[in-house]
């Protein structure tokens, strides 16, 4: 067993409306970023466990996303190995 | 056979529907702690109040979903129970898989709490009657995440029964709530209050036809 950092990326699917993305991006183009074109909001978990392998911990980290930590309806993940 | 109103960590409108049943009926209607199963047969009708679960932590209603209760319900529904949600009681259905789609943030990001008048779309046993289709409900609703959104295809197998007059929050085609029948029971999720507008003092008392209903029509 080895001690692993996973990160799980969730977000939401390409054409899902995100109003509160939208007020950021409304917000940053009123200060001085005018050339916001968009704003993505995403959440990430690093999840610190214990695993065989890079490849076991990536599938709990997969397993993790679709039981909880994200909404299939509306959220796409990505899982990654920090190092 | 017994009602019972389920309990969260965060739950504040259990008390109301408690009180909107005993008001209401003559049923036997008591709490239910999340994390104790229901037993098969235990309930005719189980109510997930409106409120908050475990801090509505992640998304509301995730974590709620894993609770001993809620997991125990969709065998209890497919053996008969008529499961209602409220506000974040719907959400914890939707997250729990049992209605289909998503409630998202409010479009226009604030909050709303207001009384909204909804229409009867369809008939939903043991909650309305197909006689009820048309009759308008004016019951409160206060939620940040109303914004009801779902594929298409999703909602072939429930039907939207409740749908607002004026659309508070963007939800798709003004979408109030949606019903399914599962085995021998049914689910129910609706953003709108109708144990808040249970009581004739309060002079808002179109709610108190989903107790009676669901009364009689179980009789």
């Amino acid at each position: 067993m080895k001690t692993f950092r996973v990160r799980v990326q969730v977000k939401f699917k390409e054409g899902i409306l995100d109003p509160q993305a939208e007020a950021i991006s409304q917000a940053l183009q009123s200060l001085e970023f005018s050339g916001v074109i968009k704003v993505e909001c995403e959440k990430a978990f690093m999840v610190h466990l214990n695993a065989e392998n890079e490849k076991d911990a990536i599938s709990q980290g997969r397993k993790m996303a679709q039981d909880l930590l994200a909404n299939l309806v509306m959220e796409n993940f990505e899982v990654e190995i920090v190092t | 056979m017994a009602w019972a109103v389920l309990q969260f960590p965060g739950s504040n409108c259990d008390a109301d529907a408690l009180k909107a049943v005993r008001a209401t009926t003559s049923v036997t209607c008591d709490f239910h702690w999340h994390a104790e199963p229901i037993l098969l047969g235990q309930y005719q009708v189980i109510i997930l109040p409106g409120g908050f679960s475990f801090g509505d932590y992640l998304r509301t209603g995730a974590i709620a979903k894993l609770s001993p209760a809620v997991k125990s319900l969709p065998a209890a529904i497919e053996a008969g129970a008529h499961v209602l949600g409220i506000c974040n009681g719907f959400q914890i259905l939707l997250e729990a898989r049992l209605l289909p789609g998503v409630l998202k943030v409010n479009h226009h990001l604030r909050f709303v709490s207001k009384n909204a008048e909804c229409v009867i779309e369809d008939e939903a046993f043991p909650w309305f009657r197909l006689a009820d289709k048309g009759n308008i409900l004016k019951m409160p609703i206060a939620h940040g995440y109303g914004n009801f959104q779902a594929p298409k295809m999703d909602l072939k197998e429930s039907s939207a029964v409740l749908k607002y007059r004026d659309n508070p929050n963007g939800s798709v085609d003004s979408i109030a709530g949606i019903y399914r029948r599962m085995g021998a029971g049914s689910v129910m999720g609706l953003m709108p209050h109708p144990e808040r507008a249970s009581f004739q003092d309060l002079q808002l008392n179109d709610g108190a036809c989903f107790w009676q209903n669901a009364e009689s029509n179980l009789r």
